[in-house]
């Protein structure tokens, strides 16, 4: 039998979730941005995690905004499980 | 009086200082300010000296120094390092006596790295500068050019 998750579950406005606009539709997702140092520079990490089946077109480059900030898509990680994280650049 | 090393250091960071795309963004440390990109941090990086080129009253030091560049850009970091090395190398030439700290100062090399693991792109120019100076044995703090 097929396993089946209602990713809704985990991504609620009222907990974690936050709305993100994506090529003009929104999606609920959890949006991080943990630190990181590369090449001796300090600086964040930002990700997108939301269900896949919500961002089924997204690709390299879209635009993203996240509580009115700007970013640009640069990795997109599928977890296999109908999860994907979309990586983050900043456009502010 | 500082050792003739942290004097020649200190004369790369004043000479650095000003240019037009890292201005006042200076360090003569490998303590600098990661919110305020883009910047330069210069070290001294290795002092030898040239017994071949010494002669007993004044020795030959053949100093390495190291420039890092460090830009943060959402779009053409690659061109904005560059144009930082342009202006690091116009001033080096400009006078390689370095304000008469040393004999000669010229860029041996520059390495340039790039990551896009932070939320906008970053590059790191690391560029070699070789450098010579002299100084009386036991008077490290003189120089004797």
């Amino acid at each position: 039998m097929a396993f089946s998750e209602d990713f809704n579950e985990f991504l609620d406005l009222e907990d974690f979730g936050v709305e993100a606009i994506i090529s003009g539709a929104s999606v609920v997702g959890i949006f991080e941005e943990t630190f990181i140092e590369v090449l001796g520079f300090e600086g964040l990490h930002p990700v997108f995690t939301c269900a896949q089946a919500d961002v089924s077109r997204v690709a390299h480059g879209d635009e993203i905004v996240i509580q009115t900030a700007p970013y640009r898509v640069h990795g997109i990680q599928k977890d296999g499980t109908g999860m994907v994280t979309l990586i983050l650049e900043n456009q502010a | 009086m500082a050792h003739a090393r942290q004097q020649i250091r200190e004369q790369l960071a004043t000479t650095l200082t000003g240019l037009t795309t890292t201005a006042s963004r200076v360090y003569d440390s490998r303590i600098y300010s990661h919110d305020l990109l883009p910047c330069l941090t210069v070290i001294a990086e290795r002092d030898t000296v040239d017994v071949e080129k010494s002669d007993g009253v004044r020795n030959w030091h053949d100093l390495v120094l190291r420039v890092e560049a460090r830009a943060k850009a959402k779009d053409s970091v690659e061109d904005l390092i560059d144009t930082i090395c342009a202006e690091i190398e116009t001033v080096i030439y400009a006078d390689t006596t370095l304000n008469n700290k040393v004999l000669d100062i010229s860029v041996e090399d520059t390495q340039i790295e790039f990551s896009v693991e932070q939320d906008q792109p970053i590059a790191l120019a690391t560029l070699t500068l070789n450098a010579a100076y002299r100084v009386a044995p036991g008077a490290p703090t003189s120089l004797s050019n």
